[in-house]
Formats: structure tokens, C-alpha cells, sequence
């Protein structure tokens, strides 16, 4: 260590998390611009990600939850011969059965992604920066419930390893460009 | 002592292994991206600092043709062994696809020998089958996903070879060696 860790959070603190954005997961590189086929992330002095360059054409999608159903977990696993990786875990639920995620359940299925999460605090969180998230069994699934006030909606699971812990964005600005739905009139 | 005596001790003593310390790190397995390049369109490496094979580094690839990418899953895996002095690379993943495109291709791999490239999930990059290439095979399957098994393979005299990944971004990047006479020493007759 190279650090004493003192608690500066002299504030409230709420857990939770309250938005997710998902983006196409291309490989990590370093620097500012954007370059094809790779994901750029340029980083300050202090070690957050100041900047995200997507390939052209890429975008970051926001995911809108049920309330209070986002959440990400960051763990530490140990493997054979003593190696030690991380696993990076998103989950969130979607209340709606409509055709918008009909058409959009094969990619959060099948395709590979990074995440940033913001948590209740403010914090964006960055998840499966190096080798991308994916939904493992029972990671996209929908459940109507049977009596009236059962749990119902699609659960989302998208989970990867890492060889870093989730660094932090410098703030939500970082998130750009997120998709905008084009209105024809 | 005679002076070549001397470089010759030296030499020896350079002759040793280091301490095998790695850094302090995460450790993810498996293998994120594979690339096979033609035997043929293969011109050659550069190693790093114009050092031969000693350091087991590439920093450029002459090429002229492009890389070919194979689809990657979770079981994809790299071994080598070392028997008598020969090295055994293997290369295995799985082609989750029975189709036309996907049988045609694997044939034609199977009848051409392929330099590899692989990048582990740690982030590196690595090189086998640099004297002659590599053997493709592959079996097809359709119980327990529905697709071809492909193992690539190589012996060689050589360990894998890491290369830097600014040998490998883009396919055109390193395309043409074009050596530099602009400085005339090379026929300098003093």
C-alpha cells in the first residue's frame, strides 16, 4: 500500500445505483482519439477516465430500469494456480414487455459489452472495460408473475472478467454521445 | 587473458536467466482475439532493439496480406509444451456456425499453412509458427452447440513470441519493408 485510507464521506449515503448506459464492447486502448475497432480511454492525474472515444458510429445506450432494480458488483476471485481476477456483475429489471425490448432482447442476449453505472451517490462507474460483459445463463429472462402483486419484468445479468477493479468516470459528461432517437416527421 | 577470452566471459555471463518475478497483477485466463495470417503473405519479423529471437519480442510484422480473424469463445485456449528440445504451440477454439462460408474457409485452412496471432484476455499479444507456419484442423460437431471444434497447431524450435500490439493495429500498418539507403554507408569503400 502506499496510502492510509481514511473515510472523507463526512455526508449522507444512500446505496443503490439509478442509471445504467451500455455501449458495444470494442478492445481497450489508451489515448484521446478515437480509433477503429478499439475503444479509447484517456485517464488524468488522478486516475479517473476522463475521456471515452467510441468507434465511429457507436454510441452509448441508456438503459432505464424498474425503480430501485440497477446494481453492479465488483468481486475478486481466485482461480488455479493462484490467479486472481476480478468479475464484473451488472443486473437491473425491466418492467416493460413491449416491442422496443423485443427488438433489442437478442443483442443484450448474444452481444458483449461495456457498462457504466451511476450509482445513488453521483459516482459513473466503469464496467468491463477490458474484456467486455456478457449475459451468462438466466441473464436475460422474463418472469410475468401469477398473482397480482408478484414480481414481474425482464431481469438483466451481464457479467465478465476483469483485470482491473471498475474505475471511476471524472463525471457523467464522460458518458457521450448517447444514442438520441431520431423523430421523423 | 586475451581480449576475445574476455568478450567470451562476458558473453557467458550474459548467458543467464533472470529472476522470473512478474509483476503484481490481476491474472484473467482464456484468449480474447485470434488472427491467422497466410504463410505466404509472411515476410518476416522485427525484433525488438534489432536483436534476434533472444528477447522474444516482435515489434513489427512484414506482411502483405491481410489477417484473417476467427471467432473467439470462452473455451478458447493456447498450450505449449516442450519435449526433446521442441516446442508444441496448440491453439483451440470453436466456431459456433455450420455453414457454407464456414466449411469452405476451414477447408482451404486446413490445405495452407497459417502464422498466428493470438491476445490473451491479460492483454498480450502472441506469435507461434514463425519457421513454417501452422496446421489448421478441425472437427465438426452438432451435439453440444452446433458448430467446429478447430485446433491450430505448430512445432517449432522456437518459444511463443510476444508482439507489441502497435505491430498489429490495422491490417496495412508494417505492410511494405522499404530499407533506408538514404545514409550511403552501405558502400562506402572508405
Amino acid at each position: 500500500m502506499t496510502k492510509s485510507l481514511d473515510n472523507k464521506a463526512c455526508d449522507y449515503a444512500v446505496a443503490g445505483a439509478r442509471a445504467l448506459y451500455l455501449a458495444n464492447f470494442h478492445g481497450a486502448v489508451d489515448g484521446e482519439e478515437s480509433v477503429a475497432n478499439a475503444i479509447a480511454y484517456q485517464a488524468d492525474s488522478d486516475g479517473y477516465i476522463d475521456t471515452i472515444s467510441l468507434p465511429t458510429g457507436e454510441v452509448f445506450y441508456r438503459v432505464d430500469g424498474a425503480d430501485n432494480t440497477i446494481s453492479f458488483t465488483d468481486a475478486l476471485l481466485a482461480g488455479a494456480n493462484g490467479a486472481k481476477y476480478r468479475q464484473h456483475t451488472v443486473n437491473a429489471v425491466l418492467s416493460q414487455y413491449d416491442i422496443d425490448v423485443l427488438n433489442e432482447g437478442d443483442a443484450l442476449s448474444l452481444g458483449r459489452f461495456i457498462a457504466v453505472v451511476i450509482d445513488n451517490a453521483g459516482r459513473p462507474v466503469l464496467l468491463g472495460r477490458t474484456g467486455g460483459l456478457t449475459a451468462p445463463a438466466g441473464g436475460f429472462d422474463y418472469t410475468s408473475g401469477a398473482a397480482e402483486a408478484d414480481a414481474t419484468g425482464w431481469t438483466i445479468v451481464l457479467q465478465g472478467n476483469s483485470k482491473e477493479i471498475a474505475p471511476l468516470l471524472k463525471n457523467e459528461s464522460v458518458i457521450t454521445p448517447i444514442y438520441t432517437e431520431e423523430v421523423v416527421e | 587473458m586475451t581480449i576475445s577470452g574476455f568478450f567470451y566471459l562476458l558473453d557467458m555471463a550474459s548467458c543467464r536467466i533472470q529472476n522470473l518475478k512478474p509483476p503484481c497483477a490481476y491474472n484473467v485466463q482464456g484468449v480474447q482475439i485470434i488472427k491467422l495470417l497466410d504463410f505466404d503473405d509472411f515476410n518476416g519479423f522485427q525484433f525488438d532493439g534489432d536483436d534476434l529471437y533472444r528477447n522474444c519480442l516482435v515489434s513489427a510484422i512484414y506482411k502483405g496480406g491481410d489477417y484473417a480473424d476467427l471467432e473467439v469463445t470462452e473455451t478458447a485456449k493456447y498450450t505449449s509444451t516442450l519435449q526433446n528440445g521442441l516446442y508444441s504451440h496448440v491453439l483451440e477454439t470453436f466456431i459456433p456456425a455450420l455453414t457454407a462460408d464456414t466449411l469452405a474457409n476451414l477447408h482451404l485452412g486446413t490445405k495452407r499453412r497459417q502464422l498466428v496471432l493470438f491476445k490473451t484476455n491479460a492483454g498480450k499479444y502472441f506469435t507461434f509458427g514463425y519457421e513454417a507456419g501452422a496446421d489448421l484442423i478441425y472437427t465438426n460437431q452438432t451435439a453440444e452447440a452446433t458448430g467446429s471444434l478447430v485446433t491450430i497447431s505448430a512445432n517449432s524450435i522456437y518459444p511463443a513470441f510476444e508482439v507489441k500490439e502497435s505491430a498489429i493495429s490495422g491490417n496495412s500498418f508494417n505492410y511494405e519493408f522499404i530499407p533506408d539507403f538514404t545514409i550511403n554507408t552501405y558502400c562506402q569503400n572508405g
